[in-house]
């Protein structure tokens, strides 16, 4: 067996540049898998905490288009034709925050107005909130405070800056008390927001956090919100208090038919399960990507093991002239096949985590919170793949060679 | 030169032999007979085309004749499993190709050593034994070269040294001297005749030169793949009296 072995190798080292392309081909198909399966990880990790920076205590109630003919191409029609629906009111929120288990509430509209301060003039996100949008979206500051219950109430036109906007505006000033224009009125800064960075690609730390009732009535002249976040006690009571809230809000809105709704309600956890299936079909896409590089460089190990082999019909000759068995030429083919695969193997492996690092540090730089992390099962397939292609390829034809008279291989 | 009668070693009878390449056939080997005993020398001659090499082949267990037996000590050849054939190959049988059939970007000691890697020997074995069979045929200085860098000559003897090297009772030669000078190419008659006559080997030799012939102690004929004479060497050359008169 040992003499086999170097005979395998000494065949190996006669053919440095096969070797190596094979190798090349064999590590660059397993790299492929373990990239793709150690990203399918980390972008799923990442997802989960992009969750979690929500909380998943929360509960969502957004607007919708109602659903009037059941069919979702009239639904789809409906927002395509700009249809916005103006039935979700302050009072909405009141209702939902008074059930027992929505310990705080706060409704939301979005805006884009001018905001200038000094010469400076721009154009920036703003956010009209409820008072208890601190407490459940978790909001931490820099400076100063968030809006009060009365600062609400009574309209107050004070502003809490994005980390970005205050940044920008003020590098490193703490501007509390200062005055800045929105919309051409003067709003009084009373807080800076902690930086937050972005949360599905969407940049928190840009945005400016106005009371809601001050925006409504003072900037946009609504007095419709586009969605209430609520944050509940007890999680465990999540579904219960979905259809609670479902039924505070068809009372509301005088809904007896379901499919009439014009709101929805989601928990976290099902956006959560939602974006698990998205990520499933983006990884099962992947996979499909890998299969088809997998085939590529199948296709690669096929053909150099084939021609190899081929090629060397007159040594298997040879060799079966001086009296080599069936069996020790096979087992020299076999051993070939398997360290070469085995050398590609590692090397694939230790390509992949590298590449694997990298995505991961990439991903640390832009601030994802991305694991650096390869799942076992990536190698078990991507190995597991070469070697049979290997060993099929570069054993069959072996296997042909070695069944001729020893003089007909010769020959070729 | 009178041997005693033995029970042949090599037996064939009626051997035909035909190539089909893409429903071409080449008729090559129209029915042989003869015999061989053990110990006996003998030359195959004929001219060009006449079916000496494709003969060679088959009493070498090399390739399978299309009809006729082949009996080997009295055991028929093609009831022999694969396995049986590649040991046959190993311990019975050197076979020094016409075309030298040296393995490409390999060293001469490699060459020489492949027969032995099939044997049960240690690697320190395997190394003397290759390295005596190299020495045998004056190729010592060449032990590292490899097979593509050597002359016509060289690469005929270390084909040469590659046959001897498992020492093994029947020794088939297919023109051995063919590209050699006189000298070398006595120095090969030599070997075979000392394997021959001291140490009682079986030795088939072709070859087209009467003079190589008359080394052995018999010589057949083949014209278009038939045998046309069988006779024995009236006046036999001795090698190494050669040298002596040389020197
Ligand atoms: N594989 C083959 N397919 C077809 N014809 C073949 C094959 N091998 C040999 N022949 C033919 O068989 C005939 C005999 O060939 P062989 O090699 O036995 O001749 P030879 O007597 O050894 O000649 P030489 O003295 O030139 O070596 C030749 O005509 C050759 O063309
Ligand atoms: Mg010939």
């Amino acid at each position: 067996m040992s003499k086999l072995f170097s005979i395998a190798i000494q065949s190996i080292l006669k053919q440095k540049l096969r070797a190596i392309l094979t190798i090349l081909a064999v590590s660059i198909g397993i790299a492929a898998v373990i990239m793709v399966f150690s990203a399918g990880h980390g972008l799923r990790g990442f997802i989960s905490s992009e969750i979690e920076t929500f909380g998943t205590d929360l509960l969502q109630i957004e607007i919708k288009v109602p659903n009037v003919g059941k069919t979702s191409s009239e639904n789809a029609t409906g927002i395509a034709q700009g249809v916005s629906i103006t039935t979700f009111k302050n009072e909405d929120t009141d209702a939902i925050r008074k059930h027992p288990n929505i310990s705080h509430a706060y409704g939301a509209v979005i805006a884009q107005k001018p905001v200038s301060y000094g010469d400076e003039l721009r154009k920036n996100m703003l956010m009209g909130t409820g008072f208890e949008a601190d407490i459940v979206s978790n909001f931490s500051f820099l400076y100063g405070r968030f809006y009060t219950e009365d600062e609400e109430k009574s309209l107050s036109q004070v502003v809490v800056l994005g980390y970005k906007v205050w940044k920008d505006l003020f590098i490193d000033e703490n501007p509390v008390g200062k005055k800045i224009k929105i919309d051409g009125k003067k709003f009084r800064i009373i807080g800076v927001m902690e930086e937050k960075g972005s949360a599905f690609f969407f940049d928190m730390d840009s945005i400016l956090y106005i009371p809601l009732r001050t925006i409504q009535e003072k900037l946009l002249g609504t007095d419709y919100i586009s969605y209430t976040s609520a944050k509940m006690i007890d999680v465990k009571k999540g579904k219960q208090t979905q259809e609670d809230v479902n039924i505070i809000m068809r009372e509301q809105h005088d809904i007896t038919d379901p499919n009439k709704d014009d709101f929805a309600v989601s928990t976290m956890e099902e956006a959560e399960d939602m974006l698990g299936t998205i990520i499933d079909s983006i990884t099962m896409l992947l996979i499909a990507l890998v299969g088809i590089s997998l085939l590529v460089g199948g296709v690669g190990i096929m053909n150099i093991m084939y021609v190899s082999v081929a090629e060397r019909t007159f040594e298997i000759g040879l060799r079966k002239s001086v009296g080599a068995t069936h069996k020790s030429i096979l087992s020299q083919f076999l051993i070939e096949a398997m360290l070469i695969t085995l050398a590609g193997g590692i090397v694939g492996i230790i390509l992949g985590a590298i590449l694997s690092y990298i995505v991961a540090l990439v991903a640390a730089a832009f601030n994802f919170a991305w694991e650096f992390y390869i799942p076992f099962s990536s190698i078990i397939v991507s190995v597991g793949f070469s070697v049979v292609v290997g060993l099929l390829f570069g054993l069959y034809p072996a296997r042909q060679a070695a069944k001729l008279d020893p003089i007909e291989a010769l020959r070729k | 030169m009178n041997k005693k009668k033995n029970k042949p070693i090599i037996d064939i009878t009626d051997i035909k032999k035909e190539f089909v390449n893409e429903e071409v056939v080449t008729k090559v080997l129209h029915g042989i007979n003869f015999s061989i005993e053990p110990g006996e020398f003998l030359a195959i001659m004929g001219p060009s085309g006449s079916g000496k090499s494709t003969l060679m082949h088959i009493l070498g267990f090399l390739d399978t004749p299309t009809s006729g037996t082949f009996l080997f000590d009295g055991v028929d050849v093609s009831k022999l499993t694969d396995d049986q054939l590649a040991e046959m190959r190993n311990t019975q049988i050197g076979f020094v190709f016409q075309a030298f059939n040296l393995l490409p970007k390999t060293s001469v000691l490699d060459n020489v050593i492949l027969p032995l890697l099939y044997t049960q020997f240690s690697k320190k074995e395997r190394l003397e034994i290759a390295k005596q069979a190299i020495d045998a045929v004056g190729l010592t200085h060449r032990i590292n070269n490899l097979s593509n860098q050597l002359s016509g000559g060289e690469k005929q003897r270390v084909a040469i040294a590659r046959a001897l090297v498992n020492n093994p009772p029947i020794i088939f030669a297919d023109e051995p001297t063919g590209n050699l000078d006189s000298k070398s190419g006595l120095q090969i008659m030599q070997i075979l005749q000392d394997l021959n006559i001291s140490q009682n080997h079986t030795i088939i030799l072709v070859t087209h030169e009467k003079y190589t012939a008359e080394h052995a102690e018999r010589i057949i004929k083949l014209r278009d793949g038939k045998l046309v004479s069988d006779s024995p060497v009236s006046e036999r050359v001795l090698a190494n009296n050669e040298t002596e008169l040389k020197k």
